[in-house]
């Protein structure tokens, strides 16, 4: 990039004057080149618990919701309160399904349905008393992921990457991966990972596990990769001729483009295939080459780690459970428990847990009331209270924060907004969150939104 | 410091633009003041009281100088300078929690303009544009050109003119001998020529599909609906009125009232009403658990948000919650805004709780009708017969009936019927029952219902379709059967506008939906825009109000859209935003005069297109040199014209065209390209599965394509398609490697690339590149390109030659047909050519 683009682009990138010049950027820039303050950590794993796991069988144990298990739900919690599909339905508690017990040195308590995942209690931060504003899927996860309930917005993955760039010269600085099972698998939109109007490099990339990894990153059939270079060395030369008639330094990018393209090219099947990893770490996984679980998207995420990505994403499609939320909970947490927790190991050992942070979590709770009743007795969604947790650089592992009510319905105790989760996480990476804006609309827009937000402190080593 | 750093790039990149310059004596409050007052003061000294902070708001002087903000002609006097210099970082303005700092020259502006005596102007959006009828838009850029010390410069070449031409107004590229053609008539008469040629290209009916383009992004059309399941929606009859209205040049401000009202223009005719569809464009869902009243909410915002921004430039949105921060629209303007609509039937949840606000049933008529199917039930819609497809639907009916007429009477026939029945009746008494349809099986295991005229005759006809023809006429009427249009394509369905009693529109404090206790509010334009004048309160007054020429807004955002995709940047580059945060335009005087001379000829786009391109001005090169483009990347100055990528949908246009594949039909339901396996299979409620069109719907323009919300197109998507949840007023750019994979690897344009070779070998094997490269580029390739690419040639040769499988996988991506009597490897080397032009910047790319 030549010295001239580098400054339009800074310019625009923080004035905002237009999004044309924008183009000139390469994927590796950003607007700041350098963070705010002393980052903790260089990026981000989100483990997206689609669906709304149920806090009250996951990370808040509940004792008098036991006692009241059947009864009619105290009116003083619910009156006037928004509900979902329990509009206009008798409302009974029940009580955790499952058994807590208590992990590490902290004596965290977790849910007996989370084996690997307790090993780690003292690596780990649980937050008790989030809460959010959406109590439907759709505009929940969009609030989650963007801080806002509008479409359109960027993602906080894009949001992480304007912020501090790529450190990866041939993967995307910010990438998807999916999962679904053990639960109703709700639709999921590529919304959640869009760049909304920041510029288009920073959306998140979806590899798919099963077919081509990346769209389109397979040379079609009768191009090899040899015929496939000299064909775009030959549009690269071409490219170079044009750019020296017409001065125009789109072209610069677009050649750095093409290389870039030819290097995902071999960077991305390398990345997938998982044959070369020891049997000593897939067992840790629990999971077989390219077999498309949540398991092996947690490989596919340390390596996408080793590589430099920025931002990592895995959906899991499943923690719906409207019904049956026994079962469901436990078999949800079958498919992803070991998964995580390898994720964690996996990153010590290599020493990159200090670099990385790890978010568990969904986009809200689920009901201390009953939805149906007997074995098939599910939770509704719930905005008022849910946990999620925090591993990795910077976190005070074997915190518990946060407190919701007896009954698991409210917080009781130290909230926390979503706007508060994202602020906490650019603080890790050393973005001010009220000082990371784009100009759009007239206006300087945050991933935290308009309303003053602080950061969880306490959570923090 | 970051931020000392960032402000210095940027004060050095207006001072390289120049654009707001201001010396002493030259300082306008509009242009050169009010920015900085907006971006760094307004916030907590404007508009809204809920964050002013010590009862002062600096956007009003009475109030600015009363607060004792300045004193007008004594910067020395003055609190402003005095807080804005101070080192005390208790005291600093604005205060360093806001993360907003001053530059030197910015304070010195503040300065200058208290000391000339701080006057203030009306923001100039808000006022009536004002032309001087001798000035013309080469005038006026040559006069702001002058001030600068600059020229236009010199016109491009007659080929690249026609190119841009081409794909500035139909979207396509010319043909070699279009090229020819227009080459050697500009030769003769350049005006002419062009002129020529322009009024050639605005009466090509794919005029109407290139201004489309921009104008769905805007009114945010999409083929589904967006939240949850994302399910089909019916609006393709939209985009094609979209399409007609240009190409027939409907005034605009009659494309306006169309689309916010026509449903309620006396005597409305049918695209009139599918006109007002635009009103239902927005997203809905069928989330289980969602609640009508939040949806009714974000459905009444959307359309605030998508009318004030599409139509009027204003950033409404923001008024949701709190009056507004920047420009004068309070929160009540913004509810009494959405009341305007609040006549439209419809429900906010698509689901059992979802209620419509009046009986549905009474709306609805044979045309008018409340669902299609289970999943497309946002009703309600328009039912439109498909002309054609009925006349074939009614012959073959016809032809049926004769038979069974035949049929009926012959005693052969009754034997096989009554002997098809009584099998079937013992296979309803044994373990493998027939699966058949309910009213069937019920007539089938209930004895002697076929005693009953009625009930045999769905027997009989039953019958004749499905068990195994025994008589020719029974052939016949099962083949004919078969050739029935299916009932869908009898009728093409689009989600409705009809108008119904009034929903209570409330202002909702901080927009939350579950608080009722705000006031109740009447339809109102924002009050700030209308002087208080009333205007009525229906949806139609609406659209006048809009539509007028009074209204100082819409003529201007409009005239401003069409300059940015003529010359890349609008002449105020917030194409969205006309308010305070809104660019003050670089060359204010020529957008009034666009704006002004835009409603003197009637609305009409294409004479606003046609004065446009006539000018010198759009004329120019857009190559002057890399320093020129350096200085001024986005050419604000318009001393050049401006080199742009093609939009997505045109990226894949221009390479169906150029290969001769396009299917140059006109409108339609939405059409399927190839796409990725598996890219919907995140979708649920039903689940989806994608089935790529084949025959010639494969081959459509881009902006046919179904426009899936929640997972569009990745072509699409890779070039900065929006996905339409909300209006789009701009792309938003980039240059990323997932666009050069897109161009690589897509089949559409490897398959592009071997129907290019293929169309340049039929003719014969002559200056094969060279043609190659005139069709894609519309110019001659130089010795040294043609040098790189028949040295690639000859090398692709000898590989294909030496395996001639390879050669066959390569030819055999896509679907069309490509002849077997030339050689393979020749094709195969020619269509790996043909691909690397049609991956060159330069390809897709106006100059």
């Amino acid at each position: 990039m030549s010295p001239i683009t580098r400054r339009t682009f800074l310019s625009h990138g923080l004035a905002g004057i237009g999004s044309a010049a924008l183009s000139r950027l390469v994927a590796a820039d950003s607007p700041l080149a350098v963070p705010h303050y002393q980052p903790k950590i260089k990026r981000v794993i989100h483990l997206c618990m689609a669906g709304g796991p149920s806090h009250l069988e996951c990370f808040d144990y509940k004792p008098e919701l036991e006692k009241l298990h059947g009864k009619a739900m105290p009116e003083s919690f619910t009156k006037g309160q928004q509900l979902a599909q329990l509009q206009g339905k008798a409302l009974k508690c029940m009580g955790p399904q499952w058994k807590f017990n208590k992990h590490g040195e902290s004596q965290m308590e977790i849910s007996e349905i989370f084996p690997h995942i307790a090993k780690h209690a003292d690596d780990i931060a649980v937050i008790r008393s989030m809460h959010t504003e959406q109590i439907n899927h759709d505009p929940a996860h969009t609030f989650m992921n963007t801080g806002s309930i509008i479409p359109g917005r960027p993602s906080m993955g894009s949001w992480v990457l304007y912020g501090l760039g790529s450190e990866s010269q041939n993967l995307p600085g910010y990438v998807v991966l999916t999962s679904s099972g053990g639960g109703q698998g709700q639709p999921i939109s590529s919304r959640q990972w869009s760049n909304g109007f920041l510029p288009g490099h920073l959306q998140g990339v979806e590899f798919q596990s099963a077919g081509s990894p990346v769209h389109y990153v397979e040379n079609p059939p009768g191009m090899t990769d040899a015929s496939q270079r000299d064909v775009i060395n030959t549009i690269n030369r071409m490219n170079s001729i044009t750019s020296t008639r017409t001065q125009h330094p789109d072209i610069a990018t677009r050649i750095e483009q093409y290389e870039l393209a030819f290097r995902m090219q071999t960077a991305v099947p390398e990345l997938m295939d998982t044959k070369g990893e020891s049997q000593k770490t897939l067992d840790l996984y629990g999971c077989q080459p390219g077999d498309g679980t949540f398991a092996s998207n947690c490989l596919l995420a340390r390596r996408l780690a080793e590589r430099g990505t920025r931002f990592i994403q895995l959906y899991h499609r499943g923690w719906d459970h409207h019904g049956a939320v026994k079962n469901g909970t436990e078999k949800t947490a079958k498919l992803v428990d070991q998964g995580t927790s390898a994720l964690i190991t996996d990153l010590k050992q290599r020493g990159m847990l200090d670099e990385t942070l790890v978010i568990w979590g969904g986009e809200f709770g689920r009901t201390p009331m009953a939805q149906g009743s007997g074995d098939r007795a599910g939770r509704d969604h719930h905005i008022k209270a849910f946990s999620v947790f925090l591993a990795g650089g910077g976190i005070k592992g074997g915190t518990t924060y946060g407190e919701t009510d007896e009954l698991g319905y409210g917080v009781a105790k130290d909230p926390v907004s979503v706007h508060e989760l994202h602020a906490t996480m650019l603080h890790l990476l050393g973005l001010q969150h009220d000082a990371l804006t784009y100009k759009a609309q007239g206006l300087d827009f945050k991933l935290t939104g308009v309303e003053p937000c602080g950061i969880i402190k306490d959570i923090l080593a | 410091m970051l931020h000392s750093r960032h402000t210095a790039f940027i004060s050095s990149l207006l001072l390289s633009l120049n654009l707001a310059n201001a010396s002493e004596s030259d300082i306008r409050y509009g242009r050169d003041v009010r920015p900085i007052l907006s971006d760094k003061c307004f916030f907590c000294h404007g508009p809204d009281p809920e964050t002013r902070e010590e009862g002062l708001r600096l956007d009003i002087r009475e109030n600015a100088i009363k607060g004792k903000a300045f004193v007008p002609g004594h910067p020395e006097k003055s609190a402003l300078i005095e807080l804005i210099n101070t080192d005390d970082k208790d005291r600093i303005m604005p205060p360093p929690e806001s993360h907003k700092k001053l530059t030197k020259k910015e304070k010195q502006i503040l300065h200058d303009w208290i000391k000339a005596g701080g006057d203030y102007e009306p923001h100039w959006a808000y006022q009536q544009p004002k032309q001087n009828a001798d000035d013309t838009i080469d005038s006026l850029v040559e006069k702001a050109l002058k001030k600068k010390g600059l020229t236009l410069s010199k016109p491009t070449a007659a080929h690249t003119l026609l190119r841009r031409l081409h794909f500035d107004i139909t979207g396509l590229p010319p043909t070699s001998a279009e090229v020819t053609a227009f080459t050697d008539a500009h030769k003769i008469d350049p005006m002419a020529a062009v002129a020529k040629a322009t009024d050639k290209l605005l009466s090509s009916p794919n005029y109407g599909e290139r201004m489309a383009m921009k104008w769905l992004d805007a009114v945010r059309y999409a083929d589904t609906v967006g939240y949850h399941g994302d399910q089909n929606t019916e609006v393709s009859l939209f985009r094609d009125y979209v399409i007609n209205s240009f190409n027939n040049d409907l005034p605009y401000n009659q494309f306006i009232i169309e689309q916010i009202a026509g449903d309620l223009i006396p005597n409305a005719s049918i695209s009139q009403r599918i006109a007002s569809s635009y009103n239902r464009l927005g997203q809905m869902s069928q989330e289980g658990g969602i609640q009508d009243k939040e949806y009714v909410a974000k459905t009444q915002a959307e359309r605030v948000r998508t009318t004030s921004a599409a139509f009027l430039g204003s950033t409404m949105a923001c008024a949701e919650c709190h009056d507004h921060k920047f420009d004068p629209i309070t929160a009540k303007d913004f509810y009494s805004f959405a009341a305007y609509f609040s006549d439209i039937l419809e429900k906010g949840a698509w689901t059992g709780d979802g209620k419509y606000q009046e009986d549905i049933q009474k709306y609805l008529k044979p045309n008018i009708v409340a669902s299609i199917n289970s999943r497309e039930r946002y009703g309600p819609y328009l039912r439109i017969p498909n002309e054609d497809v009925l006349a074939k639907s009614k012959r073959i009916d016809a032809e049926i009936n004769s038979l069974k007429t035949t049929l009926k009477a012959s005693p052969t026939v009754e034997k096989n019927f009554a002997a098809w029945l009584a099998e079937l009746r013992k296979r309803f008494k044994s373990k493998s029952k027939p699966r058949l349809p309910r009213n069937i099986s019920n007539l089938v295991t209930t004895a002697d219902s076929d005693k009953n005229p009625t009930n045999k005759t769905i027997l009989f006809d039953y019958f004749l379709i499905k068990s195994s023809a025994k008589t020719p006429q029974q052939k016949k009427i099962q083949e004919l059967t078969a050739q029935k249009p299916k009932p869908t394509e009898e009728y093409r369905h689009i989600v409705t506008t009809i108008s119904a009693k009034r929903r209570t529109v409330r202002l909702l404090p901080r927009g939350d939906w579950t608080d009722q206790s705000g006031a109740v509010v009447q339809p109102a334009p924002p009050a700030f825009l209308n002087n208080g004048e009333e205007i009525g309160t229906t949806r139609l007054d609406l659209a006048k109000w809009i539509a007028s020429e009074k209204n100082p807004l819409t003529a201007r955002v409009f005239v401003n859209r069409i300059w940015a995709q003529l010359f890349g940047s609008g002449l105020s580059n917030s194409l969205g935003d006309f308010g305070f945060q809104g660019e003050y335009p670089s060359n204010p005087e020529l957008l009034d005069w666009l704006a002004i001379e835009f409603v003197k000829n009637n609305w009409s786009v294409k004479q606003l297109i046609r004065t446009v391109v006539l000018s010198k001005t759009y004329q120019q090169t857009s190559t002057p040199g890399g320093e020129f483009i350096a200085h001024d990347p986005d050419n604000r100055l318009l001393a050049r014209q401006t080199q742009l990528r093609l939009p997505a949908e045109l990226i894949r246009d221009n390479a169906l065209s150029i290969s001769g594949l396009l299917t140059e039909d006109i409108g339609g339901p939405s059409v399927r390209p190839y796409q990725p396996t598996g890219y919907y299979r995140h979708l649920n409620f039903p689940r989806r599965k994608y089935q790529a069109d084949s025959g010639k719907n494969q081959y459509r323009r881009g902006i046919y394509t179904h426009w899936q919300r929640t997972f569009l197109h990745p072509m699409l998507k890779n070039f900065g398609a929006p996905n339409r949840e909300e209006c789009a007023t701009e792309r938003a750019e980039a240059n990323t490697p997932l666009q050069a994979l897109t161009l690589l690897n897509d089949p559409t344009f490897t398959e592009a690339a071997r129907s290019l070779a293929t169309k340049l070998l039929m003719v014969n094997k002559d200056n094969l590149v060279q043609r190659a490269m005139m069709s894609c580029l519309s110019r001659p390739a130089t010795e040294q390109e043609l040098k790189l690419l028949d040295k690639l040639y000859q090398d692709e040769l000898l590989r294909f030659k030496a395996d001639p499988d390879v050669a066959q996988k390569f030819l055999s991506v896509g679907l069309a047909p490509y002849p077997t009597d030339i050689p393979a490897h020749e094709l195969a080397a020619a269509a790996s050519v043909a691909r690397t032009i049609l991956n060159l910047h330069e390809t897709i790319t106006r100059y």
